[in-house]
């Protein structure tokens, strides 16, 4: 198993390495922004965009810019400087990442409660009216955009723009560490929002996964035995049905942290996702690269995880 | 690895042909509800044309009056103290009064800083002696322009010091420092010795003493270039501060703007980028000296989040004061229903630049021919109707001094651009006088239009389409985000665009020339980042924009202004489409005072009631 | 003696989009303590089914079942289900087909031992448990038992599975067991070691069997009576020597004839029953093996015949022709004649009429 990590990890850092490469190269080939225009303002001088460019270092050639963009990360952990908002990268994206991580982190915790109990059900009273409504409505979870989700919830449910009041409007995110109650009451509506169509999504699997595992020989074993029906689901059932779903959490959970954009927009709160999409709006290649690394990172080593954490959960599959 | 299950999801035929429908009947949801929802970026804010000044009715230009119903005029019986709340949805570029550009950054730079002369709420065209004493003293050949300072104003602390010439004279090396950069310093600096400083002293700027300063221009500009001491560039800069940040490329002066020193009535506090700033009093700032009242105690800046939320809850709340515009639906909604908390004032224009360097539009009678057939109303109705503006017939807009002048609204009564749907009978005339006798273009050339691929970009160019058509043009549509219209096509001039539609301009300061020059003056084009989009460049309208540059009265110097107008239109370089309006959002009690040459709140000017 | 376990006219169904399967249509039997009934037939026949209903775990998949399965005396198919499951596992056990699919593949052997004897034993502790676990592997023949125990079941071959499966489903010492198919899986060599286990531990613990399958050769071993299931019901039901010696069923027969023997010249192709089994929703009319039947007669498309005492036989059959035909033909038909050469001699018909 050891052996197996490390490779995994060194491959972790080729794919890395690929994704910074192709960031780089899009940015230069595709038609976007020039920074150094940008920067530049109206109708300037062209010696005013040259000596800009000289001085953002734009002049040189790609592989040398990206070279040298390596050697920054590797040997300081600097991931550049934002042209648009003057601040280091990974200053932005530290302070952001708590942000981020709390919403994705949330949200998991509350897709699976209420995925867990549903798809039980469902599955157990396969075809009734319980099973027919809640995957009826999973589907209508699933099929809604976030966006237009998130954008309802406000106008139903907060407290400044909404009809009912229940729940704290947009922009009243705080970090935990300023006011853990208030940063509690700010997520709890973003959290819903975002876990719907993910708990709808694993309910919809659970049930599946368990309704074919009740039909496995080994379920028939432990009836025979006389084991009484709920530990016949909870302890023999589930603990297959659940080994598949652990591994597409852990990756949901990766790319999450990676940034949860159109949640974040409405909502109004300062994480990764949100930096990125401003980022490609402004053509803020320093910015870009730095979430899409990011992102990458934590998807590469959710992914990583699962594989190492499936080992552990089936005991038939082992890695050399 | 060794095998591993896998789950299944097994779907029937029938489970598909339910998520079809319901996946159908959302989608359409989706769009009823957020059509218009997206960021109306055509407002300035976020992309690269930066905003600038408008003047309200107090211009005496005949401009339209304050369409929303808010207050926004400074009174004497407003509040002092407490807190203003502040929110948008987009967040600062920079806080640095050297670099910064834009609408949002100017509404805090201005309140924190004192550049030689200010427009302000009781002034909004004719600058105020800011952190001069009184007016410009430019020499009669219109190259030398002095400047008396105020005496005995500090710096914030922990600096304190007194603010003096060479401060002011840093504020300008740096605007030339291409680590900085300043976006408009070559375009209304023209001071001796600038283009090859880059950051180091520029020889045309003396400072004789602690309180004055001289500058020596490459040309007669003086006129324009007291009008031009507005802009925040010269705004003073402590060197020994801002040297050792401005050595970096770019420059970090305004990477923590609360280590920066402040001239203005507040100071920075707190400044978390893109989320919030929170300014403060400054207790060195003497308020005898300053015609701004600055009422409030304290000022909280949240940026972020989506522009129909934040609007809303800015429609909801008492004391938010939104920086950024409504998007068109909660516009819509504030006219009907909150106008007390809504403010809509002129800013800029827009219009569609035809390339006279490039067939077909080399012709001028053919371009006469276009406009003439232009809908121009119809671009109005793709921005949002009257809420946003008015159908333009020149192009100085009613907040800029020259607009009356232009003959107001009517403009100067061009046959080409009598109709505001168009006139098909005049486009046949010229395109007779083009050398096309059937009415019709019969060349070889195909028309290629290049827009912004966000609205109202993609309906501004079907309308272009459209009137080509008309005339038997074929055409060709591109659609690019705006960034890439700007950079690299309708902004590049070897990409030799035809039509671009998406063309605006916000003037940087309420005066004809930041409206004209740029745009429409031959001396103006550049191969990179061009913003004469026309490349027009007619020598004698050239000759006429130099002169009317010098002339320092201001009645005769309009006058002349007008002239230019009228030449330009007569070329027709464009087709004007609406001298446009932006609207703002308040909360119901706070009292908002605008700055209409920059359409946005004056924080120095606001209070909580 | 009354039997340890009587079944009476069970009839299992189930409801299905396409119609009613019949899946057990009126079968009765008996099986006294200590003895071993084999349950024979083709897929298809019901005899899964039947051992599944005695155990109970054919309720509330939509099966309607009707009939009794006396237990002791007491009846298993209206018993409540938590009596029901006291005795499931416990004086009732039941081995399956496929020992690798029936062993959960996430827990450890011993865990599994263990908790098929603590479910009956709920006072036990665990290291109680894991000596009776280690016991029951020792007494199945699994050598070093105790550390097998913390062994997953792919770590096993298919035999040690299968004893494994036994262990577990004896390890409360059940008075009854019903083996599925338990040798199908596994290897000819594996099949007899396992049959052979069964065989001594039935002897040891006093045990009853029920033996299904489709494989008259383990019948033949094992089986103290013999009831063979065609369609759902028991064609022909007697004592294990009468069957093999004179059987009366044109399927009995049939069965016989398909097993390939050592004495069979190799040449000589074996004789597998024409036709295939029938639809359990849409049977055949009159006899359900008219269809297959090489001495099927016009009346024997009406006639559904009854499972009755043969005259002079100690077993019972459900057959139109006579007692007399059927010996006759079977007299040939174990001479080496085909089933047309005995038909034709017999019934004088050239062709099934």
């Amino acid at each position: 198993m050891g052996r197996y990590i490390i490779r995994r990890l060194l491959w972790v850092v080729f794919l890395l390495l690929v994704v910074s490469a192709v960031t780089f190269v899009i940015f230069y080939t595709l038609p976007s922004g020039d920074p150094a225009a940008l920067r530049a303002g109206k109708s300037p001088d062209p010696s005013v965009i040259a000596d800009i460019r000289h001085s953002l270092g734009l002049d040189r050639p790609v592989y040398v810019q990206y070279w040298l963009y390596l050697k920054q990360i590797v040997l300081h952990f600097d991931f550049g400087f934002s042209y648009q908002n003057s601040q280091p990268v990974r200053q932005q994206i530290f302070e952001r990442l708590p942000a981020t991580a709390s919403l994705a982190i949330g949200a998991v915790v509350v897709w699976m409660l209420v995925a867990l109990p549903i798809g039980v059900v469902s599955a157990v009273r396969s075809r009734s009216i319980v099973d027919r409504l809640s995957m009826g409505g999973a589907l209508i979870a699933i099929s809604a955009p976030v966006y237009w989700l998130a954008l309802v919830a406000l106008y139903l449910f907060s407290s400044d723009i909404g009809v009912i009041h229940i729940f704290k409007g947009a922009g009243s995110y705080v970090p935990f560490s300023d006011s853990p109650s208030q940063w509690f009451s700010s997520l709890l509506l973003p959290w819903l929002v975002l876990a719907a169509s993910f708990a709808a999504f694993y309910a919809r699997l659970l049930r599946s996964n368990l309704l074919e595992t009740l039909s496995e020989d080994y379920i028939r074993t432990a009836r025979a035995k006389g084991l009484s029906e709920r530990t016949v689901i909870w302890r023999h059932a589930m603990r297959s049905a659940v080994t598949p779903i652990v591994t597409i959490l852990g990756l949901d959970i990766g790319i999450l942290l990676g940034g949860t954009i159109l949640t974040e927009t409405v909502f109004n709160i300062p994480g990764i996702g949100r930096l990125g999409y401003e980022a490609i709006i402004n053509s803020d290649l320093s910015v870009i690269q730095g979430t899409v690394l990011f992102g990458a990172f934590f998807i590469v080593v959710a992914n990583l995880l699962v594989d190492i954490a499936y080992a552990f959960l089936d005991p038939r599959v082992t890695y050399s | 690895m060794t095998e591993r299950s896998q789950p299944k999801e097994k779907k029937s035929g029938m489970r598909r042909f339910q998520l079809a429908v319901i996946m159908l009947a959302l989608c359409g949801l989706v769009v009823g509800l957020t059509a218009c929802g997206s960021k109306d970026d055509g407002g300035g804010g976020g992309s690269s044309t930066p905003a600038k000044s408008t003047s309200s009715a107090a211009g005496g230009s005949g401009a339209i009056s304050n369409g929303g119903g808010a207050d926004v005029a400074p009174s004497k019986d407003q509040k002092r103290g407490g807190t203003l709340n502040v929110i948008s949805a987009e967040g600062w570029e920079h806080l640095d009064p050297g670099q910064s550009y834009f609408q949002i950054d100017y509404v805090v730079v201005y309140a924190t800083h004192r550049p030689l002369y200010s427009f302000t709420p009781t002034s909004p065209t004719k600058p105020v002696p800011d952190l001069a004493e009184g007016a410009p003293d430019i020499s009669p050949d219109g190259k030398t322009v002095t400047v008396k300072l105020k005496q005995g104003l500090k710096w914030s602390p922990p600096l304190n010091r007194t603010i003096t010439s060479d401060d002011v004279k840093y504020a300008f090396e740096r605007d030339f420092n291409p680590n900085v950069p300043n976006g408009y310093a070559t375009s209304y600096f023209p001071i001796v010795g600038s283009d090859k400083s880059k950051g180091g002293p520029i020889s045309g700027i003396e400072t004789p003493d602690d309180n004055t300063i001289v500058f020596h221009l490459t040309s007669d500009f003086g006129g324009t270039f007291a009008q031009a001491l507005t802009l925040p560039g010269t705004a003073p800069v402590p060197r020994e501060i801002a040297e050792k940040f401005d050595k970096k490329s770019p420059s970090k002066y305004d990477s923590d703007p609360t280590s920066q020193a402040f001239s203005g009535p507040y100071m920075i506090d707190s400044y978390s980028a893109g989320r919030q700033v929170t300014l403060v009093r400054n207790p060195n700032w003497d308020a005898k000296t300053d015609v701004r009242p600055a009422y409030a105690d304290k000022i909280v800046w949240k940026a972020g989040g989506e522009p129909n939320v934040v609007a809303r809850q800015v429609l909801n709340s008492p004391d938010l004061l939104m920086a950024d515009g409504p998007p068109a639906p909660v516009l819509k909604t504030a006219y009907e229903t909150k106008k007390d908390q809504l403010s809509i004032s002129p800013l800029g224009s827009y219009y569609a630049a035809l390339n006279t360097t490039v067939p077909p539009f080399d012709n001028v009678d053919l371009r006469r021919a276009v406009v003439a057939a232009a809908d121009r109303e119809a671009y109005l109705l793709a921005r949002g109707g009257k809420l946003v503006g008015q159908v333009a017939t020149h192009f100085i807009g009613p907040e800029i001094p020259g607009f009356k002048e232009s003959g107001g609204a009517e403009g100067f009564g061009f046959d080409f651009l009598k109709n505001p749907r168009g006139d098909m009978a005049v486009a046949t005339k010229y395109m007779k006088a083009a050398g096309y006798p059937s009415g019709k273009y019969t060349g070889n050339e195909n028309v290629l239009i290049v827009g912004s691929n966000s609205d109202p970009g993609p309906k501004e160019m079907q309308i272009v389409q459209a009137g080509l058509e008309k005339l038997g043009f074929k055409t060709t549509i591109k659609a690019v985000p705006q960034q890439t219209m700007y950079s690299k096509f309708c902004g590049y001039v070897k990409a030799k665009v035809n039509v671009c539609p998406t063309a605006g301009w916000l003037e940087d300061f309420p005066d004809p020339y930041a409206m004209l020059y740029v745009p429409f003056s031959g001396k103006a084009i550049v191969p990179v980042n061009n913003s004469n989009w026309a490349e027009l460049n007619d020598p004698a309208i050239n000759d006429a924009m130099d002169k009317a540059a010098q002339i320092t009265e201001q009645g005769p110097r309009i006058k002349a202004w007008a002239a230019v107008n009228k030449m330009i239109v007569a070329a027709a370089p464009a087709i004007p489409e609406i001298w446009s309006s932006n609207a703002l959002v308040k909360g119901s009690q706070v009292k908002g005072v605008l700055d209409t040459w920059n359409d946005d709140w004056n924080l120095s000017f606001s209070s909580v009631g | 003696m009354t039997p340890l376990l009587e079944v009476d006219q069970l009839k299992v169904e189930f409801s299905t989009k396409d119609g009613i399967v019949h899946a057990v249509d009126g079968v009765s039997l008996h099986i006294e303590q200590g003895k071993t009934l084999g349950l024979v037939g083709e897929s298809g026949s019901g005899k899964s089914v039947t051992g599944l209903t005695v155990m109970g775990l054919t309720r509330g998949r939509g099966a309607d079942i009707v009939g009794e399965a006396r237990f002791d005396g007491r009846d298993l198919v209206s018993m409540g289900s938590d009596e029901l499951r006291t005795l499931r596992g416990n004086d009732v056990a039941m081995i399956f087909q496929d020992p690798l699919s029936s062993l959960h593949p996430y827990y450890k052997i011993g865990r599994q031992l263990a908790e098929a004897y603590r479910t009956h034993h709920p006072k036990a502790s665990r290291a109680e448990a894991r000596d009776r676990s280690a016991e029951m592997l020792d007494l199945v023949g699994i050598s070093d038992a105790r550390a097998r125990l913390d062994a997953y079941p792919h770590e096993f071959s298919g035999g040690m599975r299968q004893r494994t499966m036994i262990a577990m489903a004896l390890i409360n010492e059940p008075r009854l067991l019903i083996a599925d198919e338990p040798t199908t899986a596994l290897d000819v060599t594996v099949q007899a070691q396992i049959l052979e286990l069964i065989s001594r531990l039935q002897d040891e613990l006093g045990m009853a069997v029920i033996m299904i399958t489709h494989d008259l050769g383990v019948v033949a071993e094992l089986a103290d009576d013999v009831a063979v299931m065609y369609a759902g019901r028991i064609v022909e039901y007697g004592p294990t020597e009468t069957i093999f010696a004179a059987p009366q069923h044109p399927y009995t027969w049939g069965l016989l004839g398909s097993i390939p023997r050592l004495t069979t010249p190799r040449d000589e192709p074996l004789l597998p029953i024409p036709g295939r089994p029938p639809s359990l929703i849409n049977r055949p009319s009159g006899c359900h093996f008219h269809p297959r039947c090489p001495y099927v007669q016009p009346s024997h498309r009406e006639i559904d015949p009854m499972l009755e005492p043969i005259p002079g036989e100690p077993g019972k059959v459900a057959c139109l022709l006579t007692v007399e035909e059927r010996r006759a033909l079977w007299a040939r038909l174990r001479d080496g004649a085909t089933p047309d050469e005995a038909r034709a001699a017999v019934l004088g018909q050239v062709a099934p009429a």
